[in-house]
């Protein structure tokens, strides 16, 4: 009975909802491709979901903590995605780093959330913005690129667009 | 503790302040403890169990340093009253004013991401707050930023990871993230579906919210499974902007996120909610629109085995919008790699799409009003049950569980394949042998019974753990421990499971207990108006065991449902050729 009753405990512990432990995020770009996502506060660089268990403190691993404390801690490029317009360039880049996954999905269909939130960040005509890519979807996404290419290529093509 | 006694003009006994400290009261005496513990949370060394020192310390801290309100902005807002003053003084703080601008948020909502029975810890579903930078309609949430509550887990060992978390021992911390990145996650990755309620809170309560976030941001606080986790810890920061209201004392002893939802709801705090449909959900739609040519079509540019021609027409739109979803949906981890198979089909697949131009309409999924979280009944049931069966003869059975859901219950608020039960406890009364004894005690069942449809082949399961009283001719009077589970397939609301089960008891042939195997067939009609209809058939059969080797049993159960809160169930059924039945009335609390 105790075998049994400690067993049920784990069970039961461990199947709380509590926390939400298999949101493994790992930082992967970011070692690569340094101070860039360090100026991000829509990206925050390229982030991967596994199912492992065992992550530790996402925060503390994504952000640079630079605000004096290690898990609350906001980036250092100060607020970034209030959807100001005329923002160019790393901004968006950092967006579209961290959204690839959606992006590709959305560029490819020439519509959706993720490429208008694009199209706030970067001061751009939303359905406009959305057929250029979509029309350019098999330059963007050539040769297997990394998440830093596919950024490049994306905000090489929002320099022609119009404002929003 | 000091010697003075709290009288209701001192300031430091007010509940704005024992609120903004997280203090609860003692049990034991009449003194407090806060619920912080990160000594760096308290200016005083007596902070944590004293507010009446912590108040103190803190008025001397301002007043010495004023570098200090920038660590503790809402305390600061708090001892000026809220003066313009104080708020125009805190704008020096350089760190706290950036952080208030990366939220620049307008409101707050609290969302809630929906049960999730493929992880066990996120099976009660799951609370966070966003921040929203703009009022609505030209909204673009994605842009939001969310605050979430979580333990730091620092192992991987399942046996570990209970005992840390039941007694406290991992560390919780808030996080602020991307909103997009919390909807990758749930919506994306885990294919959960997100329902966001704006909290009716005015722009200076945002605000002091946010004040509030940056002094316990930077604080840990033990972290416990069962009460204190996630869900009480965001109403916490919740009730700090409302302190007159005590809501996480009206939080049940056994905390899970649609409590505190349930909570807020009663003092009319949030709105009706937004919902984001899952990846799944999107897919479903989308599926839903295809022919059966365009299907197979969907199937075989999925498969990654086939290499797919890339001659499409423009009426395959539809379908290469399916499919790429559907890759999204099969191979969520592997779409993150660029060189993956999954991601090279996705471009693949992503080009053909491209190629035929026009964009795809916007997808209108109306909102599945039955599965909206906050129409749940009550966390928990106590019902009474009246019946007669040939081996037990007439009884009467109390049962009460905690938490939370079976197949009787309304499916309403709550996803309709899933049962989820925790110390789910009867005590029966035999009438003739004038007998009262411990029938069941299930510390913890759940039945995941996904349908299989035109693409998925979801495997459908049952685990419980517990003990229960076997039947007198297999062993009377035995309380037995028993873990039983098993998989299979549900079509619908039709399922068939091959199930396992291992009873032990020290009474039983052997000194130690039996092994069984058999089919589970479930059919359930959930939910039609306010009845409700299962079917089950249980067949076993027993190692180890000299009589009762065969268990079989077939029941009919049908709910109605008086109102949200009651409703009632007969039951008739044959256990071993022995017919059986009973009546039951449930009440929710």
């Amino acid at each position: 009975m105790k075998v049994f009753l400690t067993l049920a405990m784990t069970l039961v512990a461990t199947s709380t909802f509590a926390q939400e432990k298999q949101g493994l995020l790992r930082q992967a770009d970011r070692a690569v491709s340094g101070q860039r996502y360090g100026m991000a506060g829509c990206g925050l660089g390229s982030v991967i979901m596994g199912s492992e268990s065992g992550f530790t403190q996402v925060f503390a691993a994504t952000t640079n903590g630079t605000s004096g404390n290690q898990t609350f801690g906001i980036t250092s490029g100060t607020s970034n995605c209030e959807g100001a317009s005329g923002l160019r360039g790393s901004r968006a880049a950092d967006y579209v780093v961290a959204n690839r996954l959606q992006l590709e999905t959305d560029i490819a269909r020439g519509q959706g959330e993720s490429i208008e939130a694009l199209a706030l960040i970067s001061g751009c005509d939303s359905n406009g913005m959305a057929q250029n890519l979509q029309g350019r979807y098999s330059e963007i996404f050539a040769n297997e690129p990394t998440n830093d290419v596919v950024a490049d290529r994306v905000v090489e093509q929002l320099s022609v667009c119009t404002a929003g | 503790m000091h010697a003075s006694p709290p009288t209701t003009k001192s300031p430091w006994s007010q509940a704005s302040w024992l609120k903004l400290l997280h203090y609860k009261k003692n049990s034991w005496n009449a003194g407090w403890t806060s619920q912080i513990d990160d000594p760096g949370f308290f200016l005083s060394p007596l902070g944590k169990s004293d507010p009446q020192a912590e108040w103190e310390a803190t008025q001397s801290a301002f007043l010495k340093n004023p570098s200090a309100s920038c660590r503790f902005p809402a305390r600061f807002l708090l001892l000026n009253q809220n003066s313009p003053a104080a708020t125009s003084a805190l704008k020096t703080c350089q760190d706290f004013q950036k952080f208030k601008s990366y939220l620049s948020a307008k409101s707050v909502s609290l969302i809630f991401s929906s049960y999730y029975l493929n992880n066990p810890s996120s099976a009660f579903g799951h609370t966070f707050l966003r921040f929203n930078q703009w009022s609505d309609p030209a909204r673009q949430e994605l842009l939001d930023h969310a605050v979430d509550f979580a333990a730091n887990v620092d192992t991987q060992n399942a046996f570990i990871y209970g005992v840390k978390g039941i007694f406290g021992l991992f560390k919780g911390t808030f996080s602020l993230k991307p909103y997009f990145l919390q909807v990758r996650q749930y919506s994306a990755f885990q294919s959960r579906d997100l329902w966001s309620y704006r909290v009716k809170f005015t722009e200076s309560e945002v605000d002091y919210l946010i004040a509030h976030l940056w002094e316990v941001g930077q604080s840990w606080i033990d972290y416990f499974y069962f009460d204190e986790n996630c869900a009480y810890h965001i109403l916490g920061v919740l009730e700090v902007v409302r302190p007159e209201l005590n809501l996480t004392d009206e939080l049940p002893a056994y905390v899970i996120p649609i409590d505190t939802i349930r909570v807020l709801k009663r003092h009319n705090l949030l709105d009706e909610p937004d919902y984001r449909p899952s990846v799944k959900t999107t897919l479903d739609h989308r599926l839903d629109g295809l022919s059966s040519t365009q299907l197979s079509k969907v199937s075989a540019w999925t498969d990654l085995e086939q290499k797919p021609l890339e001659l499409v027409i423009p009426e395959d739109a539809p379908a290469l919008d399916a499919a790429l979803d559907y890759l999204n949906y099969l191979f969520p981890f592997e779409v993150q790699f660029a060189d993956s198979p999954a991601s090279k089909r996705k471009t693949q697949l992503g080009r053909m799409r491209a190629s035929i131009g026009i964009p795809t309409p916007k997808l209108n999924i109306a909102v599945p009003r039955h599965e909206q979280p906050d129409r749940v009944h009550k966390t928990s049931i106590l019902s009474l049950m009246s019946g007669s069966s040939e081996l037990d003869k007439s009884f009467v059975t109390l049962r009460w569980r905690p938490v939370f859901h079976d197949f009787l219950d309304s499916s309403r608020g709550f996803p309709a394949y899933a049962e989820i039960e925790f110390f789910d406890t009867s005590l029966r009364w035999n009438i003739e042998r004038k007998k009262f004894w411990l029938e069941d005690l299930t510390m913890f069942q759940v039945y995941s019974l996904s349908p299989w449809e035109s693409l998925y082949r979801p495997l459908s399961w049952h685990l419980r753990v517990g003990a229960q009283t076997l039947t007198a001719d297999l062993c009377p009077d035995c309380l037995a421990g028993t873990i039983e589970g098993g998989g299979g397939l549900s079509l619908r609301t039709l399922s068939l499971l091959l199930e396992g089960e291992g009873t032990l008891h020290p009474d039983l042939p052997g000194a130690w207990g039996y092994l069984a195997v058999g089919p589970t067939l479930i059919l359930r009609i959930p939910d039609q108006g306010d009845w409700g209809l299962m079917l089950k058939g249980h067949y076993r059969y027993r190692f180890f065991v000299d009589q009762a080797t065969r268990d079989h049993w077939g029941r009919l159960n049908i709910r109605y449902s008086i109102s949200k809160d009651l409703s009632v169930i007969a039951e008739g059924g044959l256990r071993r050729m022995h017919p059986e039945g009973r009546m039951e009335v449930r009440f929710y609390f």
